[in-house]
C-alpha cells in the first residue's frame, strides 16, 4: 500500500482562533463595505464512521466571509471549526482565504486559493495573477505550494504547484491552454491542457486535453458534443481518464491502454416545473460495463432509477425524493433509496437502504434552523440511525 | 489507432481555430448616432426573439432599399468583408451557441443600449463588440434568477458544465470560490448524492456518467476513505478474486489498470509482491 501522506498535526488553539476571527470582523466594520457574511453550524449523531472512536459527535461549524474594501479591494474567506474525522484531522480548517485588489482590468489574489476547471482541481497557497484584455484574451498566472489535503497543517508542504493558462472568448466559443507543474522537491511532473468550446452546425462542442510531459503522452481527455432540439437536449460524450499505464508487476516496458467511457444523455424540460433524464455510459473493454440512469423532477419531486451491469455483477437501485414548504416558515422533505448489488455466483445479492427526513423552521428571511434525521440499512456503518441539527444564519 | 484518437479530438480544435472572418462589417456609430435609426428598423421582431434560432438580423435586400447604389455594379465588399464567401450575420449569430432570450431581457428594460453601449463607437472596422462580461454581471450580480442556462436542469447538470467549460464562463458572476462556499455550506444534506450512495458510489466511479473528479481527487477521496477505514472494493471479496491460475483480477487490472493504481503500487505493495516478483 502507499506510504500514509498524513503529515503531524499542528493544532490550533481554539483562543487564537475566536481572537483572529474578532480582529478580522472589528477591521471589517471600519473599514469595509458590502459585508457578506454566511454561518452554518451543525451536529450528528452518532458520527458516520465505519470503525471504533473515541468521538461519537461529529460536529462542524463553517463562516463565510466576504467583503470588499473600496472599489480595488476584497476579501473571500471560509473558515471551518469542526471535530476531527477521517477525512480532516486538524479542528481549524482554512478552505480558502484571499485577498483580491483590482489593478484596471487584472486582478490579484493572494494567500489560500481554490483552483476548479476541467483539468484539474487544487486548493494552493500562494497567488494568482489574472491579466484581461479585450484582445488579446486572459492570461492566469498561479504559484505557490499546494494544501494540504487533511489540513493537518495549515501553513506549510513542500508540494509545490505553478500554472499558466491562457483563454480567450466567449460564451459557448472559447478556448484554453495550460500548463502547469506539480510535485514535490524529489519529482516534478510538468502537464500541458488545451480545453475548448464551440459550436458548429448548431452542435455544441466541449473538448478538454491533458498532457503528461513528463512521460510524453496524453494523460487524459474528453470530449461532448450536444444538440439541442427545442426542449430535448441530445449529449454524446468520450472520456479518457489516461491512456496508458506501465504494466503492473510483470513487465515493466510495456504499456497497457486504459479502456475509455462513451456516454450518451438526453434531457428533457416536459413542462415548466418537469424534468426528465436519462443518461447511458459505457466503458469499453474486455470488462465492459454499462450504467444507466433515468431520473424525473417533477416541482419539488424526484424519482431516479439507476442500473449498472459488468459482466456478471449487477447493480440496481430507485430513489424516491420530495420536499414541500408550508405557508408558515416550516418546511419538510426526505428521501428514500434502495440499492442492490448482485454478483450472481461469486456471492449473496447485498442489498441497502437509505431513508433522509429532515423538517425546517425558517422564522425570518437570514436564518434557518434544520432537524434532519437519517437511517442507513446496510454493512458498513456500525451504527444505522443517525440525528442532527443544522443552524444557518446569513448576514 | 493511437495517432488516430489524436487527430479525432483535434478535430474541433481544428474547426475551431480554421474559422474565417467572414462576416459583414456595418458601422453601428453612422447608422444610429447620426442617422439615428432605431434598432428595431434593422433588427425587426428582436423584441420577441426567445433564443438563437430568431431571425432578428436584416435581410439584404433591406440594405438595399438605401444601398442599391452601393452594389449595382456586382461590388459585395462594400458590406461582406470576403467577397468570395459570402455570409450573412445570422450564420454568425446562430453558430455562437449563445442561449440568450431578448425577448426575457427586453421586457424588464426597452433600453438596448443596456448591454448594447458599445456599438456607438462601433465605426464598422471590426465586428462590433456588442457586449461585455460586466454588462451581464451589472444586473445578474443582483438577481435572485440566474441566467436562462441555470433552467430546471440547472441543478443536475451544473457540475459537468463546470467541468467542461473553460473558467471564463462561469466567472461572469461566480469565482473559484463558489464552488465550495455554496457546497460546503449544506453541510449533512445529500443534495449531491443520494443518502444510500454508500454502495451505489463503485459503478458511479468506474463508469458513471458524471465525472468524479469534479469535485474529488483520487488520493484525496478514493484512497483516503478506503485505506482510512481498511475496505477493500468489493470485487476483491469474490473467491476468485485470486486463484491458483491468476483469478479474475487479472481481467480488472487489464482493463481498469488507473482504479488499480489508487491504491497499489507494483514496487511498494509488498501483498503483491507475494506473487509479482517482477522477474
Amino acid at each position: 500500500m502507499k506510504k500514509s501522506h498524513f503529515k503531524p498535526i499542528r493544532k490550533h488553539n481554539l483562543s487564537t482562533i475566536l481572537l483572529l476571527l474578532i480582529i478580522i470582523i472589528n477591521v471589517s466594520n471600519i473599514f469595509g463595505s458590502k459585508l457578506k457574511i454566511n454561518f452554518s453550524s451543525s451536529a450528528l449523531y452518532p458520527r458516520l464512521s465505519m470503525m471504533d472512536t473515541d468521538e461519537n459527535m461529529h460536529w462542524r461549524s463553517l463562516l463565510s466571509y466576504d467583503q470588499k474594501f473600496g472599489s480595488r479591494l476584497g476579501v473571500d474567506a471560509l473558515f471551518e471549526y469542526g471535530s476531527e474525522n477521517d477525512h480532516f484531522r486538524n479542528p481549524f480548517r482554512v478552505h480558502h482565504l484571499t485577498a483580491d485588489v483590482k489593478l484596471w482590468n487584472h486582478q490579484l489574489s493572494i494567500g489560500r486559493l481554490a483552483i476548479w476547471n476541467a483539468l484539474q482541481n487544487a486548493r494552493v497557497d500562494g497567488a494568482r495573477l489574472n491579466i484581461n484584455t479585450k484582445k488579446l484574451g486572459t492570461l492566469s498566472l498561479v504559484g505557490g505550494l499546494k494544501a494540504v489535503t487533511d489540513f493537518s497543517d495549515t501553513l506549510f508542504t513542500d508540494n509545490t504547484y505553478f500554472m499558466a493558462s491562457w483563454s480567450k472568448g466567449r460564451i459557448g466559443k472559447n478556448l484554453a491552454l495550460s500548463f502547469w507543474i506539480k510535485g514535490d522537491v524529489d519529482e516534478i511532473n510538468p502537464y500541458a491542457g488545451l480545453q475548448f468550446n464551440t459550436s458548429k452546425f448548431g452542435v455544441r462542442i466541449s473538448n478538454a486535453l491533458a498532457f503528461d510531459i513528463g512521460e510524453t503522452k496524453l494523460n487524459y481527455a474528453k470530449i461532448r458534443l450536444s444538440k439541442r432540439f427545442g426542449d430535448h437536449t441530445v449529449g454524446f460524450g468520450y472520456r479518457q481518464k489516461r491512456f496508458d499505464l506501465w504494466k503492473q508487476f510483470e513487465d515493466f516496458t510495456d504499456l497497457i491502454g486504459i479502456s475509455p467511457t462513451i456516454t450518451l444523455d438526453v434531457n428533457s424540460i416536459l413542462s415548466d416545473n418537469m424534468l426528465l433524464r436519462n443518461q447511458l455510459s459505457y466503458r469499453l473493454g474486455e470488462n465492459g460495463k454499462t450504467f444507466l440512469v433515468s431520473s424525473l423532477n417533477y416541482n419539488k419531486l424526484y424519482a431516479s432509477v439507476l442500473g449498472g451491469f459488468e459482466g456478471e455483477n449487477m447493480e440496481y437501485g430507485i430513489i424516491l425524493g420530495a420536499s414541500h414548504k408550508l405557508k408558515s416558515p416550516i418546511s419538510f422533505g426526505g428521501s428514500v433509496a434502495l440499492n442492490a448489488l448482485d454478483h450472481g455466483d461469486f456471492a449473496e445479492l447485498e442489498s441497502s437502504t437509505g431513508a433522509y427526513g429532515w423538517i425546517g423552521w425558517q422564522p425570518k428571511e437570514f436564518i434557518m434552523l434544520k432537524l434532519f434525521g437519517r437511517f442507513s440499512n446496510n454493512s458498513y456503518f456500525k451504527q444505522d440511525g443517525r440525528g442532527g441539527i443544522i443552524i444557518n444564519v446569513a448576514f | 489507432m493511437w495517432h488516430f484518437k489524436i487527430i479525432i479530438l483535434f478535430i474541433p480544435f481544428l474547426l475551431l481555430i480554421g474559422q474565417e472572418n467572414n462576416g459583414i462589417l456595418f458601422p453601428h456609430q453612422l447608422h444610429v448616432e447620426d442617422m439615428e435609426m432605431t434598432c428595431e428598423e434593422c433588427h425587426a421582431g428582436v423584441a420577441n426573439a426567445d433564443g438563437p434560432s430568431w431571425d432578428i438580423f436584416p435581410k439584404m435586400d433591406f440594405c438595399a432599399e438605401c444601398h442599391e447604389d452601393n452594389t449595382e455594379d456586382g461590388d459585395c465588399s462594400f458590406c461582406h468583408v470576403n467577397s468570395d464567401n459570402l455570409q450573412s450575420y445570422n450564420k454568425f449569430w446562430k453558430s455562437s451557441g449563445l442561449d440568450f432570450s431578448h425577448k426575457k431581457h427586453l421586457s424588464g428594460t426597452d433600453d438596448c443600449l443596456k448591454c448594447h453601449s458599445y456599438i456607438s463607437d462601433d465605426d464598422g472596422t471590426n465586428y462590433p463588440n456588442v457586449w461585455a462580461l460586466s454588462d451581464c454581471q451589472d444586473c445578474h450580480a443582483e438577481m435572485d434568477n440566474g441566467p436562462i442556462s441555470h433552467d430546471l436542469a440547472w441543478k443536475q447538470l451544473h457540475g459537468s458544465e463546470v467541468n467542461s467549460n473553460t473558467s471564463g464562463n462561469c466567472a461572469l458572476c461566480h469565482t473559484n470560490n463558489s464552488c465550495e462556499e455554496c457546497h460546503q455550506l449544506q453541510q449533512f444534506t445529500p443534495n449531491v448524492h443520494s443518502v444510500d450512495y454508500i454502495l451505489a458510489h463503485s459503478f458511479d466511479a468506474k463508469v458513471g456518467v458524471a465525472e468524479c473528479s469534479t469535485c474529488h481527487d483520487i488520493i484525496e477521496d478514493c484512497y483516503t476513505c478506503h485505506v482510512t477505514n481498511q475496505i477493500m472494493p468489493m470485487n476483491h471479496n469474490f473467491h476468485n478474486w485470486v486463484s491458483a491460475e491468476g483469478g479474475i483480477h487479472i481481467g480488472y487490472a487489464e482493463s481498469e489498470a488507473e482504479l488499480c493504481a489508487t491504491c497499489h503500487i507494483p514496487t511498494e505493495d509488498f501483498l503483491c509482491l507475494r506473487c509479482h516478483r517482477g522477474d
